[in-house]
């Protein structure tokens, strides 16, 4: 039993590794794929004659091939080294590291106000079948499902900053925490909602009503340990929310995040800084799933024969 | 209750008539039925709605409405032929991996996998990134992004059919088994796949719009939904109101599509147990 526990985990650790390096591979190329690099952007604006160009090509190591490329910014990579940003003549890990605190405070801000919305609204839903609450776990989902996140960030901003002028148009948190915070509860809530229910008819249930345990005693001991399962399995697709979500959010919030980083990046065709934050942002996704699983075969039992 | 018939009747058919008004509104744009929507009046700037121009202008004066309509007929041709792409991509490709089978269909699906487990705008901006801005490179990057949808689709459906009677027996006659596949598994799939489409098409639209919105989607000068927004979003102070409509005319678009989409998913789910049950 150990064994194959120890076996399984050592598989899912070696394809999670396989994944982060498709990706960053796959992105390695894609970028360098661009027809026109940093140097011609510099020739472009008159600061490079040709000799100039070639030359800053050689001592970028432009004129590799993309495997040895990647080989060696690979083996500087695992050191914590991940290039200098063309633009801003900085390490990239520096200024990963500083972004990194806004876009975690942001991800796990909505994650709470997700968490916290989905849960009481699949509670409320399933302690008062009568009430509206029902129609509202409908309304989340589908808001959830059909609103682009970059809208409502558009109308909340004109909305809130530009008619009401409650909010500063750029560099608040309340609206982004918000918006990506409603999309993670739209996403929890129904099958949430649906686990509640279907835990409620079981025998337990009925033992601590007759043990005289009042509804919301069954609710917070009985009910919500039994359904978090559901949750952690969604935990993959609810990061997957919450980094797209921040980046679009700090596109639109002109928040300084990884996010933000990357896309000015992108505008300024930042290769180091790009394929840094594009492949960061796909590694703590993959990285998130593995443990994901690893988190819900340790809290379920029943998942483990599956395996 | 004839009030009752009434309000059954809207919330039965509004998805559709919305998507009518959207598909005639770009059918009448691209007839010519509209103002230019390219010709610029540099003396009627960032106007509120007005009699000239019914939505009010953009930043160079271009009649808003007529540059929505255009759009939409743009925003929903590309979103339509990016689905079109991920259908072909990714049930092709499962539907090849799956008659294969082995280890080739394992090597697939974990790419598969992998590909859906990304945000769509990551992997959106990275294949943009690295095909640079275009309708055409919007339409493939778009279309790769959800070819998982497909896949997974076709084959948990192929494992339903697979041992289904009629396959069968059309194997048991002879039939090689890609002849069964295509010929008598993927026409009892196209249910499932039409579905997905509805499914798949507002997110497609949302996918197309903020990629446009990021400046890395289609051409500055094509207006789609997602461009028009991102023009105004740089007036949002001068010109809110041309920046609300586009906004609520694409969110709104992108719900209709998705409750028709959940609609047909449940009809469909409803049709399966009933035809498990008889």
């Amino acid at each position: 039993m150990k064994r194959r526990v120890l076996t399984n985990s050592l598989w899912l650790w070696s394809k999670m590794m396989l994944s982060v390096l498709a990706i960053a591979f796959a992105v390695f190329y894609l970028i360098r794929a661009v027809p026109g690099d940093i140097t011609d952007l510099h020739a472009a604006t008159g600061d490079l004659t040709t000799s100039d160009q070639a030359r800053m090509r050689e001592e970028l190591g432009l004129n590799a091939s993309v495997i040895e490329q990647f080989a060696g910014w690979l083996s500087q990579a695992v050191r914590g080294d991940l290039g200098v940003s063309l633009r801003f003549q900085t390490p990239v890990t520096t200024m990963l590291l500083g972004a990194l605190p806004d876009t975690v405070m942001l991800a796990s801000a909505a994650l709470l106000v997700g968490l916290f919305v989905g849960g009481s609204i699949a509670l409320l839903a399933c302690a008062y079948p009568q009430g509206p609450f029902k129609r509202i776990v409908e309304a989340l989902n589908i808001w959830s499902i059909a609103m682009p996140t970059f809208c409502i960030g558009i109308i909340g901003v004109l909305t809130f900053s530009i008619w009401l002028q409650w909010l500063p148009i750029r560099g608040q948190l309340l609206l982004p925490v918000l918006i990506i915070g409603l999309d993670v509860a739209g996403q929890v809530v129904k099958p949430l909602y649906e686990e509640l229910m279907d835990v409620t008819r079981r025998g337990f249930v009925r033992t601590a009503q007759s043990k005289g345990l009042n509804g919301w005693q069954i609710a917070w001991r009985h009910l919500l340990p039994n359904s978090s399962a559901v949750v952690i399995s969604l935990i993959g697709v609810i990061f997957g929310t919450l980094i797209g979500g921040a980046l679009t959010m700090e596109v639109i919030f002109g928040l300084n995040g990884v996010g933000g980083l990357t896309f000015t990046a992108i505008q300024g065709r930042d290769y180091p800084l790009v394929q840094a934050g594009l492949i960061w942002m796909a590694a703590a996704v993959i990285l998130v799933n593995a443990l994901a699983k690893v988190l819900s075969v340790a809290i379920d039992p029943r998942l483990r024969s599956a395996e | 209750m004839a009030r009752q018939i009434v309000s059954k009747t809207m919330s039965k058919y509004w998805p559709w008539t919305v998507l009518t008004i959207v598909v005639v509104a770009g059918l009448l744009s691209t007839f010519g039925f509209t103002q230019d929507p390219y010709a610029q009046d540099f003396m009627a700037r960032n106007q509120g709605p007005g009699a000239d121009h019914w939505l009010g202008t953009d930043q160079f004066g271009r009649d808003l409405l007529a540059r929505l309509m255009a759009g939409a007929w743009l925003t929903l041709g590309v979103s339509a032929s990016a689905t079109a792409v991920a259908l072909a991509a990714g049930a092709g490709i499962a539907l090849f991996a799956c008659r294969t089978g082995g280890l080739f269909r394992q090597t697939v699906f974990t790419v598969f996998d992998l590909l859906r487990t990304l945000p769509a705008i990551l992997v959106g901006l990275v294949i943009m990134t690295a095909m640079g801005a275009g309708t055409l490179t919007v339409i493939l990057a778009v279309g790769l992004t959800f070819a998982p949808l497909f896949a997974y689709i076709t084959s948990a459906t192929y494992d339903r059919e697979r041992v289904a009677g009629y396959a069968v027996a059309a194997r048991l006659m002879g039939g090689t088994s890609t002849w069964v596949a295509w010929r008598h598994m993927l026409p009892n799939m196209t249910g499932a796949l039409i579905t997905q489409i509805a499914i798949v098409l507002p997110r497609a639209i949302t996918t197309e719009s903020v990629l446009s919105f990021l400046g890395v989607g289609v051409a500055p000068d094509i207006p789609t939904w997602g461009r028009i927004i991102a023009a105004a979003s740089d007036y949002a102070e001068q010109a809110p109101w041309s920046l609300a409509t586009p906004v609520l005319i694409l969110a709104g678009t992108t719900l209709t599509l998705s409750v028709i989409g959940h609609r047909l998913r449940d009809t469909q789910r409803n049709g399966d147990t009933q035809g498990s049950l008889t």
